[in-house]
């Protein structure tokens, strides 16, 4: 007896019974995934999409300035700049004049106390004595010949001072 | 098809364009934000993407060769924007692809745009640890109704090719939720 009583000329893929029990199982697995996401979008979003595309592209394409330098020459011009005003601004800051007004006291106390300005009396004469004029303008004028009598008296331990250069009466 | 054809015509005319533009928004606008959607998982993005990706089709509408038919082309284009965005978050926050799709998924949980259930969060973070081109693949095939003809032109893969790794998806998808108990 014959397995076959009619044959038809259908014929079916490469592999396609040896891969059939695969595909029923994955189909099976697929079917329990869930078949919706769960998202949502705000009310109307849809219709707002249409507007606000067409108001990106109106903005990109309106005309565009174009530079009369490129951007990479602007670029070299702007670096040589920074450079050089960079350099100036150190050099002028190191050569900035700095005088006793603009020096902190407590600073100068620092310098000193820290035993930086080592000189003795002797050194210091010697500095006042190069000078062509020391002139020590005291404004004396405010100033009373007795008062000035009475500071030398208190303060001059030397008689001879006051005796030899002095006026007494 | 000739609706398709007489709407790349007025793409390409510039009398016509932004009114032909404006029909072509209109008949893609779900579709292609939904691809991107399901890729992107947060609304935001996805409507962020979805802008780029239709003006980068007007943009380069002139260029188009028409090789491909046009809603090929603009499914690939919406498909390679989506992928970009999450390579390059990816990269700032110095983190893998799997990661930011799996930060995505949790973050579903609190996001008012969502109204699923366990399951389907479940579903999001199970399709979260596929690989880049598996996820790709997936949401492409599982949630649309493309072909794998069309996923082939679209995404420039064999068929065969398609399969397998849509079937490996949908194995490891199965595996992760089984594993984690949630049906």
């Amino acid at each position: 007896m014959k397995d076959k009583k009619n044959i038809s000329n259908f014929s079916v893929p490469n592999n396609y019974f040896a891969t059939i029990k695969k595909r029923v199982f994955l189909k099976i697995a697929e079917e329990k995934l869930p078949k919706t996401t769960g998202f949502g979008i705000p009310d109307e979003y849809f219709d707002t999409i249409e507007p606000r595309i067409a108001k990106r592209i109106a903005n990109e394409t309106q005309p565009k300035v174009r530079r009369m330098i490129s951007t990479r020459v602007y670029a070299y011009v702007a670096s040589v700049a920074a450079c050089l005003v960079l350099v100036f601004s150190l050099v002028k800051s190191s050569h900035a004049p700095t005088d006793i007004e603009s020096v902190n006291l407590s600073a100068i106390d620092q310098y000193i106390e820290a035993g930086n300005l080592d000189i003795d009396l002797y050194e210091l004469i010697n500095y006042l004595s190069d000078f062509d004029e020391f002139d020590l303008n005291v404004e004396t004028s405010l100033l009373t010949d007795s008062a000035i009598e009475e500071y030398l008296y208190m303060n001059l331990d030397d008689q001879f001072w006051v005796e030899n250069y002095f006026d007494t009466p | 098809m000739t609706e398709e054809k007489e709407l790349l015509a007025a793409l390409r005319d510039p009398d016509q364009k932004d009114e032909a533009f404006g029909r072509l928004v209109s008949q893609y606008k779900e579709r292609l934000y939904w691809q991107i959607r399901n890729m992107v998982l947060d609304h935001d993005d996805a409507d962020d993407i979805l802008q780029n990706t239709f003006i980068k089709i007007y943009r380069n509408i002139a260029s188009f060769k028409g090789e491909s038919k046009l809603h090929t082309w603009m499914y690939r284009i919406a498909a390679n924007e989506s992928i970009t965005f999450l390579n390059q978050k990816a990269k700032r926050k110095n983190i893998s692809f799997e990661n930011v799709k799996m930060e995505a998924a949790k973050n579903l949980e609190a996001d008012v745009y969502f109204e699923g259930d366990a399951l389907q969060l479940h579903f999001q973070k199970a399709i979260a640890t596929l690989p880049e081109r598996q996820q790709l693949i997936f949401t492409m095939k599982y949630f649309s109704e493309h072909t794998f003809e069309e996923l082939s032109k679209i995404l420039d893969t064999s068929v065969g090719g398609l399969k397998s790794s849509y079937h490996i998806a949908v194995k490891k998808i199965t595996a992760y939720i089984e594993a984690n108990d949630i049906e």
